[in-house]
């Protein structure tokens, strides 16, 4: 079954905060991305793996330069 | 020299024996093996410290990797991965050796889970590098993600 927008967007957002996020903010921003990564693997059946891994290769690039052009607007 | 009481009492607790040869002896032993330990300590924060400058410009250059997208040069790549690649290696050393001594990275302003979360993003990153998956797990992905709902 697909993944709701609202979810997928909510777990690109999380990877990208992780990115982005200072040193000392990691194991924080990790906690939310593995929360997501959790949900998203106990309703599809996948693994957590598998989805961090899909998510990352493909569809992480788009979404970032999307919003690092976003985030250089805004400063 | 002197003697550090504290020291010798914590080395012989049954007796006052500060001023015993085997007092001193303990005590000055115990002092040297506190300030081998502390420059250990300093070592192992310098070299955390060190590491986490490396992290810095490697997630730099991933950001202008992510950035040029295809336009990337394969050297660029090419250095990014073998970089990561090092980089887990003497981060997993690092983890492990503030962990057995219970060393707080206080003074680097994170904790050791932080760290932790850093080295675990680069394996990630290295990881999605090389994926590979099982056609039908690569068939539930694309379901899962590229449908709309």
């Amino acid at each position: 079954m697909p993944l709701p927008d609202a979810q997928r967007r909510a777990l690109l957002e999380a990877f990208y905060q992780h990115s982005i996020a200072c040193e000392a903010e990691k194991a924080a921003t990790k906690a939310i991305l593995d929360g997501l990564l959790d949900k998203v693997a106990a309703t599809s059946g996948l693994s957590r793996r598998d989805v961090k891994d899909y998510v990352r290769a493909e569809l992480y690039p788009d979404y970032y330069r999307r919003r690092r052009v976003e985030d250089r607007g805004h400063l | 020299m002197t003697v550090d009481l504290t020291q010798a009492e914590i080395a012989f607790p049954e007796g006052p024996l500060a001023s015993a040869p085997e007092a001193y002896f303990a005590s000055r032993l115990i002092a040297q093996v506190q300030k081998e330990a502390n420059s250990e300590r300093r070592h192992w924060l310098r070299a955390t410290s060190r590491w986490l400058v490396a992290f810095e410009y490697v997630k730099e250059l991933e950001d202008r990797l992510l950035m040029r997208g295809v336009h990337s040069l394969q050297r660029e790549k090419d250095f990014f991965a073998s970089t990561i690649a090092i980089l887990i290696g003497l981060g997993r050393l690092l983890s492990t050796r503030l962990r057995d001594a219970e060393m707080p990275l206080e003074p680097l302003g994170l904790t050791l889970a932080d760290l932790t979360a850093c080295i675990e993003e680069l394996e990630d990153i290295d990881r999605a590098g090389r994926r590979e998956a099982s056609p039908v797990v690569e068939a539930k992905l694309r379901e899962l993600f590229h449908a709309t709902a």
